[in-house]
């Protein structure tokens, strides 16, 4: 049966195969290009989670009203009718009150889980994703190109320098096809890993950058001032017709406008006067000191160019550790392999040819000035011109776009996808800065793509934040918020402040520990989701369409074991609790059902007759649900125009952010206006790097950083219920410390030996220690995924090793408040102990 | 005369204090007439949410228009079309990490 892993990001096609009513095994679907056909080791493991002796199969509900850690939550079961009228009864009521006071928590969202929320009053969040992740990824892609990511264009690139990521080794959008384009063009590509450790992708690299946490915008910074400053490398022509390098910029950083029409002002060379944007200008400037309306202005491009030259590698080695020449040959090969100017003609059309990109992820999130970090890398990837075009840096999950009256590229909501939100939350133009209205102080982040970090902040002090929409109910899947989250002390302070929880749980993990009712959740293989997330389109690949299908029935009491998804739980819910027509017009709104295929209020629809009618309004008539069944993928080509939309015309990018001062100014009076104390400092218009709180440690004796990194055998926490891949991880050291030999030898420690660590905040763990070398010799390393302690689910058997979440301090100093980012790198000392108690 | 029906969905409800709304225009009125009327008619929290400038809603707010995105249609001195049907909802934040 064909159907998807929805274990990572990643959820390729696979073939599950049933023998005697168990699944026995499970390949790739080699008619599957997404993940290329294949499955990984995680993936073809998926199965044996089916036999969980943890399992929840009915509905539980909690007798004893004390929560926390450990403590036994006396379930008792309870029938399906009993959970579901006591739920709706508390939706009922809180949607009397206020809609917002459900706070909908999912990180696998379902195809019916945005309109349901929509329908309620509320959204649904993934909360911990947000706290350290996409938080210097997203707004970068939605700003330059209209996408939520991107990855390298790997068939045709030579070069990819990857940042503080792990690209096509750990679970991401396009591990699959990274991995197997980059093992099948070995020979023509050179993969730069820059990473404090080097994990698995630094591993297969063909050269590892050791590199000082926290200190990678620095790194970018100085190839930007080598490739401009010293080398002369960029591609002017792009930049001066589609970006806003030639914007002339005042002495206050603002464009300088025509006083006529307000449009911002370009330098035409040619004829030594300033013009509007959309005039025609013959040479727009990108250098030079001009006279325009009585005051000296500079192209935008010059002031990147004056402001790089802050980060001569001689000065950026001191702050990352890397050698001033390591810096310059990267910046020569990077210069050299972007080849500006190259063309290559693909389908008969003659396109700009880029083959260099640089790639990041979490190591660029996670810290302090996350969306500074985040500027850097796309500033870097923009002046070779290499966004969206072949062998450069390729957008996907696209938004439409339009351009603004400044002339610039703005991403735009749509509705049509069914499972998704209307979105995009794009940092451009910014949102208006209001009083906090949501759960995790939205409002006060006007370009952040997310802001979930701080409603930890805001449950914890309503008051301080001024957040008066307090959460009275958490109903929450797949998404193990008291792990994943604020660390284990402040997310059981948190919870607890949440009057009711709802978990829909496979088996009681951390999170569900808390919950006052419990419904079973579905595995993968026993779901039918045809549209939870639409057609996959990373890179240069076809446009993929697939989704899960059910091989097997739940294991629970009759007729709940017909149940296809969780969705049909929230209908049942939101129809006892008296919205499931709002739930239809919501679905008619954001799917945007033709009124052969709309849902009439007043009528009841099955889930299945809901899927069908979503499918054949997505895909066709013919294509509903049993074409899914029987079938179910669809993949179409793509052309040259659709790959590659970079090598097309169309509004200008960003490489100045003007849009932040205003922006900044706007959440400085509001917090002002409202007493919440607030730093709005990290609101510039161009990257720049500010040291975290790590570099400044609070005594000398904190002398390393501690970091955590992914493993490929496990993706997030999904995996936990894996005994195999658990036993996996404890052979290969999951639960140690990395440590570097030079550092081990200095404090007289050995393999195996335990230790203490100590943040410099106080907070400590114990561990066993792993000498090496393939770690930075100021860092010391965990796994991220480790230290699980939920007593009722299969890691419990396993040695837990060092929850790192719980090291972590969510305070002013060390959270971005531009883009809700977590700084998660530590300073800590590590000390000998004699045994592990 | 145009009647627009207007849905609020996610948290914008809680905000309006309403799922939907029903509101009549004079004859050739256009979206910002619309708008100023959502924004009169919900409140001044609501109306600081919706702040319209020249031609732009504040992007915190989605608005579809017959299932037309604002932001696609740009002139809000445009006619609403006879029985226009508004959706109003915010920003989804995206889904991922």
């Amino acid at each position: 049966m064909r159907t998807m892993c929805r274990l990572c990001l990643n959820r390729c096609g696979i073939l599950a195969t049933v023998r005697g009513g168990m699944v026995v095994r499970i390949d790739g679907d080699p008619a599957n290009p997404h993940n290329q056909g294949k499955a990984c080791a995680k993936g073809r493991a998926g199965f044996y989670t089916l036999f969980s002796p943890y399992r929840v199969t009915g509905p539980l509900r909690r007798t004893n009203p004390e929560k926390g850690p450990g403590v036994d939550p006396g379930w008792e079961p309870i029938s399906w009718n009993q959970a579901l009228n006591l739920v709706a009864g508390k939706l009922k009521d809180i949607g009397e009150d206020d809609s917002r006071k459900l706070w909908r928590v999912t990180f696998d969202r379902s195809p019916l889980d945005y309109t349901w929320c929509a329908a309620f009053g509320t959204s649904p969040q993934p909360f911990s994703a947000g706290f350290f992740c996409g938080n210097a990824v997203h707004s970068m892609h939605f700003l330059n190109q209209f996408a939520v990511e991107a990855v390298p264009d790997v068939p045709l690139t030579q070069y990819i320098l990857s940042v503080g990521g792990q690209y096509g080794a750990v679970v991401h959008y396009d591990t699959m096809n990274g991995a197997f384009e980059l093992g099948r063009n070995r020979e023509k590509i050179k993969l730069v890993a820059v990473d404090p450790f080097c994990g698995h992708a630094a591993g297969m690299a063909d050269e590892w950058i050791p590199i000082r946490p926290g200190t990678d915008a620095a790194f970018l910074l100085s190839l930007v001032h080598v490739l401009i400053n010293e080398l002369g490398i960029y591609d002017a022509p792009f930049l001066q017709c589609f970006s806003n390098a030639p914007y002339l910029i005042g002495a206050d950083g603002r464009y300088v406008r025509d006083p006529g029409t307000h449009k911002p002002l370009m330098w035409d060379a040619a004829e030594g006067v300033a013009k509007p944007f959309d005039a025609p200008v013959t040479d727009p400037a990108l250098f030079g000191n001009h006279r325009v309306l009585g005051a000296e202005v500079r192209p935008a491009f010059q002031v990147i160019a004056e402001r790089a030259r802050q980060y001569t590698p001689e000065e950026v080695s001191r702050i990352t550790s890397i050698p001033a020449a390591t810096v310059r040959r990267i910046a020569r090969e990077f210069g050299a392999a972007a080849r500006v100017g190259a063309t290559i003609t693909i389908d008969g059309e003659q396109l700009p040819y880029r083959p260099a990109s640089v790639t990041w992820y979490r190591g660029l999130s996670s810290h302090k000035y996350a969306f500074m970090n985040g500027f850097a890398a796309m500033l870097l990837q923009t002046i070779i011109g290499g966004l969206d075009v072949p062998g450069g840096l390729m957008g996907y999950r696209r938004a439409k776009y339009r351009a603004t009256e400044d002339g610039l590229l703005a991403a735009m909501p749509h509705p049509g996808r069914v499972g998704s939100g209307p979105g995009p939350t794009n940092p451009y133009p910014a949102r208006v800065v209001t009083p906090p209205q949501s759960i995790d102080l939205f409002e006060l982040f006007p370009v952040a793509c997310y802001s979930r970090a701080f409603a930890v902040k805001a449950i914890l002090e309503p008051e301080k934040y001024h957040a008066h929409v307090r959460p009275q109910m958490l109903l929450q899947r797949r998404s193990n918020m008291a792990y994943t989250g604020a660390g284990r002390e402040m997310m059981t302070e948190l919870l607890c402040k949440i009057p009711f929880i709802v978990s829909f749980a496979f088996e009681i993990d951390e999170t569900a520990e808390f919950a006052d009712v419990v419904f079973p959740d579905l595995h993968y293989l026993e779901q039918l989701e045809p549209v939870g997330e639409g057609e996959y389109t990373t890179g240069s690949q076809p446009a993929t369409f697939y989704g899960s299908k059910p091989v097997l029935k739940p294991p629970f009491d009759s007729p709940w074991d017909q149940l296809v998804s969780h969705d049909e739980i929230l209908l049942e819910l939101a129809d006892r609790a008296g919205f499931l027509d709002d739930v239809y017009i919501a679905c008619n709104a954001l799917w945007r059902l033709p009124s052969d295929y709309a849902l009439q209020p007043g009528k009841r629809y099955s889930y299945q007759e809901l899927m069908d009618r979503a499918l054949k309004a997505t895909h066709g008539a013919d294509k509903g649900l049993e074409w899914y069944v029987k079938d179910g993928l669809a993949v179409k080509e793509r052309s040259v125009r659709e790959r590659y939309p970079g090598a097309y015309p169309k509004p200008r990018i960003h490489v100045y952010h003007e849009y932040m001062i205003d922006a900044g100014r706007q959440v400085e009076a509001v917090t002002r206006e409202l007493g919440i104390p607030w730093d709005s400092s990290g609101y510039v218009p161009l990257a720049e790097w500010r040291p975290c709180p790590a570099h400044t440690p609070k005594a000398p004796d904190f002398d390393l950083y501690m970091i955590t990194a992914k493993a490929p055998y496990h993706a997030l926490t999904a995996t936990g219920t894996n005994p195999l891949l658990n036993e996996v991880g404890s052979r290969l050291g999951y639960n140690e410390i990395a440590l570097h030999r030079d550092a081990g030898k200095r404090k007289g420690l050995k393999d195996g030996d335990w230790v203490e660590v100590e943040t410099d905040s106080g907070k400590k763990a114990r561990g066993r220690v792993k000498l090496t070398s393939a770690i930075h010799p100021e860092v010391t390393a965990v796994w991220s995924s480790a230290g699980r302690w939920a007593r009722g689910a299969t890691q419990n058997k396993e040695p837990p090793g060092i929850h790192f979440n719980s090291l972590l301090t969510l305070d002013d100093e060390h959270m971005d408040f531009v883009s809700a980012a977590v700084d998660s790198c530590l300073r800590v000392k590590i000390s000998k102990l004699e045994s592990s108690h | 005369m145009i009647e627009a029906r207007i849905h609020f969905f996610g948290p914008i409800r809680g905000l309006v204090k309403k799922k939907e709304q029903l509101v009549v225009l004079e004859e050739g009125a256009t979206v910002r007439r619309l708008l100023d009327e959502l924004g009169r008619a919900n409140g001044a929290e609501f109306r600081r949410y919706l702040v319209i400038e020249g031609a732009t809603v504040n992007p915190a707010l989605v608005v579809f228009l017959n299932g037309e995105s604002l932001d696609e249609i740009l002139n809000l001195d445009a006619p609403l079309p006879p029985g226009a049907s508004v959706d109003v909802m915010l920003a989804s934040p995206i889904l991922g990490g």
